[in-house]
């Protein structure tokens, strides 16, 4: 089943002396269970592209359907609660709210699905656990490691039970042992849970665990390698 | 969640929410006590006037309120007693004749006004007789009871005999021979010195005055009503006798109310201006700092409705905390003014008491007075904190992210 499809994806910046093609005429399928990545170099079109996968974006011309629907004709208070119950996100800087517990960031999300107590309690300490962050999970984000932050991030992402989980760059504010374990982790619930994964990178340590690799240059897709290819 | 999210929010900067709640409850304490000594200082001259001899009520001739003419008459008979006392909202009335003479005492002279009155009514009206410093108060004709400022100038003293003339009912002379058996001490300081009051009978027969009174004064259950109440029973009289509150019967005290009042808005309004920039700029920083987050949160599906009424709440709470905390403040200290006014001496003195007015100042424990306060520092919050959710419905996602 296809999680994300795109066709002919175009995003375009102008301004008055130029016009940049960040995403140009990119098809893409993403089906359930893959662990993808997307790279290539800055400015080559990879956030913006996540960004309109996401539906936080809107392109210029194409069409985006993620789990069956068409992104560009929701409205934005639509694509609020679409993003909601269907996209995970994992943010480079982490991005938890500060003034709560792990616990209560993961919790968060479910509240704004109107999830009942009993199963949000369930809920959440099994993503701790899965993360394996339970014992921190009374301490606020500043009293956490980056890579603890980014651990909570992934269950704060899975919490609503996403179709799939974006992230952009998340590795990259971590040292190697906290990427390491943050992917062993991905990994995991990517094999076990057939949880999706879509991240866009420049971590060679991602790269090398990612089963299909896109490459994007110039906001075109030049290279779409799977890793049993 | 949400409001604890909110609450947590408000800690999160602790030292500008220290500040934010220290601007509030400056501007709460400030405009709270002044405007509590502003209504107390005039709610004591209003006591004063009014309780004290004017009354909050009246019937009377319509030229009454022109000047006092013994010729302005209104019947006071038992259908008057009998309508006044079905009234439940009338505490107490009395009837007055209000005449006007050239008091006499030895050699010294001085224009009095002579005021008949009943002086078992008059002092469940006025409580007059808690006001007399010596001697007691009239009970039969040919008795005087004097203000003292009134008996200092006529250089009067308790069994002193006093001698009035002056013009009657229909051009009748008035002619009395008095002994002062009380001197009585008037807050009002203009009614001390020409105030004398005689029985209604020893006024009938001076004056001449044997079935009418000139006026009859009124007091209410509730006096803070009296304007409203005394319109509910203009529709019972047929001019030229008519019921008036305090406010049309004393136009200059009242415009002092109404100037004051004016007074306490311009003053109120300019402190809240400058706590209102203060909150504004609380408000605009709290949006710069936390724009990365509110694109997160937009970002991972939550509604702006939502996140703007969180933001909204968090000035919420400020406002009511700041609020709660000036008022803790004020309370305390307009209680002790009110219970230790402020004496004033020397010129100033002077002045106030010229106006008929005590010289202290004290100040009002008015429940209007903090609700009111309470109110305006509450709207001034909830205004501004719309500036917000207005930001917040214009935020783009991504660019919050970015920045």
């Amino acid at each position: 089943m296809n999680v994300v499809e795109t066709k002919n994806l175009e995003k375009i910046y102008s301004d008055a002396d130029m016009e940049v093609r960040a995403v140009d005429g990119v098809s893409l399928v993403v089906e359930e269970g893959e662990f993808t990545a997307i790279v290539g170099p800055s400015g080559s079109g990879k956030t913006t592209l996540l960004n309109i996968i996401g539906g936080l974006d809107a392109p210029n011309r194409g069409s985006v359907r993620v789990a069956s629907q068409e992104l560009t004709e929701l409205s934005k208070s639509e694509l609020i609660d679409f993003r909601l119950n269907n996209i995970g996100f994992v943010f480079q800087s982490y991005n938890l709210i500060p003034v709560l517990t792990a616990y209560e960031n993961i919790e968060f999300v479910m509240l704004l699905q109107n999830t009942n107590s009993k199963e949000r309690k369930k809920r959440v300490n099994e993503l701790l656990e899965a993360v394996g962050i339970s014992e921190k999970s009374k301490k606020r984000p500043s009293q956490l490691s980056g890579g603890q932050q980014q651990r909570v991030a992934v269950a704060r992402a899975l919490a609503p039970k996403p179709k799939f989980i974006l992230a952009d760059e998340p590795t990259a504010n971590l040292d190697s042992k906290s990427t390491s374990r943050l992917l062993d982790i991905m990994e995991h619930l990517n094999l076990k849970e057939g949880i999706t994964f879509l991240f866009s990178t420049h971590d060679q340590r991602v790269i090398e665990r990612a089963r299909r690799v896109i490459t994007l240059t110039d906001g075109k897709i030049t290279e779409d390698k799977r890793s049993d290819e | 969640m949400l409001f604890k999210l909110a609450w947590r929010n408000i800690w999160r900067n602790k030292r500008r929410t220290f500040i934010t709640l220290g601007m509030i409850q400056f501007a709460v304490v400030l405009a709270t006590f002044m405007s509590s000594l502003r209504y107390g200082i005039l709610d004591a001259q209003v006591e004063n006037v009014v309780g004290g001899y004017q009354g909050y009520g009246a019937i009377n001739d319509t030229s009454l309120l022109k000047e006092i003419n013994i010729d302005c008459t209104v019947p006071f008979d038992d259908s008057v007693k009998t309508y006044l006392q079905s009234k439940s909202v009338i505490k107490a009335f009395s009837p007055r004749i209000l005449g006007v003479g050239m008091m006499t005492c030895g050699e010294k002279f001085k224009i009095a006004r002579i005021t008949g009155v009943d002086p078992a009514l008059e002092d469940s009206l006025t409580h007059f007789s808690s006001s007399i410093i010596r001697g007691r108060l009239m009970s039969s004709t040919g008795e005087v009871v004097l203000g003292s400022r009134l008996s200092k100038r006529l250089k009067a003293d308790l069994d002193s005999l006093v001698f009035v003339t002056g013009m009657g009912y229909h051009g009748n002379t008035a002619n009395m021979l008095l002994k002062v058996v009380g001197i009585i001490n008037l807050s009002n300081v203009e009614e001390d010195k020409r105030l004398a009051f005689v029985t209604l009978d020893e006024a009938r027969q001076g004056f001449a005055l044997y079935e009418d009174v000139n006026q009859i004064v009124l007091n209410f259950n509730d006096n803070s009503k009296a304007g409203s109440l005394v319109n509910e029973l203009k529709h019972d009289f047929e001019l030229p006798i008519q019921i008036y509150s305090w406010n049309e019967l004393n136009e200059s005290l009242y415009m002092l109310v109404q100037v004051n009042d004016a007074g306490n808005v311009i003053i109120s309004s300019m402190l809240y201006f400058v706590i209102s920039f203060g909150l504004f700029g609380t408000i605009l920083m709290m949006l710069a700092e936390r724009k990365r987050e509110f694109g997160m949160l937009i970002a991972i599906g939550m509604k702006k409705s939502k996140l703007g009424y969180i933001v909204y709440l968090e000035n919420f709470l400020m406002g009511i905390i700041g609020t709660l905390i000036g008022f803790s403040i004020a309370i305390p200290l307009v209680y002790y003014f009110h219970e230790t006014p402020i004496g004033l001496t020397g010129q100033m003195a002077d002045d106030v008491q010229k106006y008929g007015f005590e010289p202290t100042i004290s100040a009002s424990m008015s429940f209007n007075i903090f609700l009111g306060q309470a109110l305006a520092v509450l709207s001034i919050t909830l205004i501004f904190s719309l500036y917000s959710i207005i930001r917040i419905r214009s935020l783009n996602a991504i660019k919050a992210m970015r920045e």
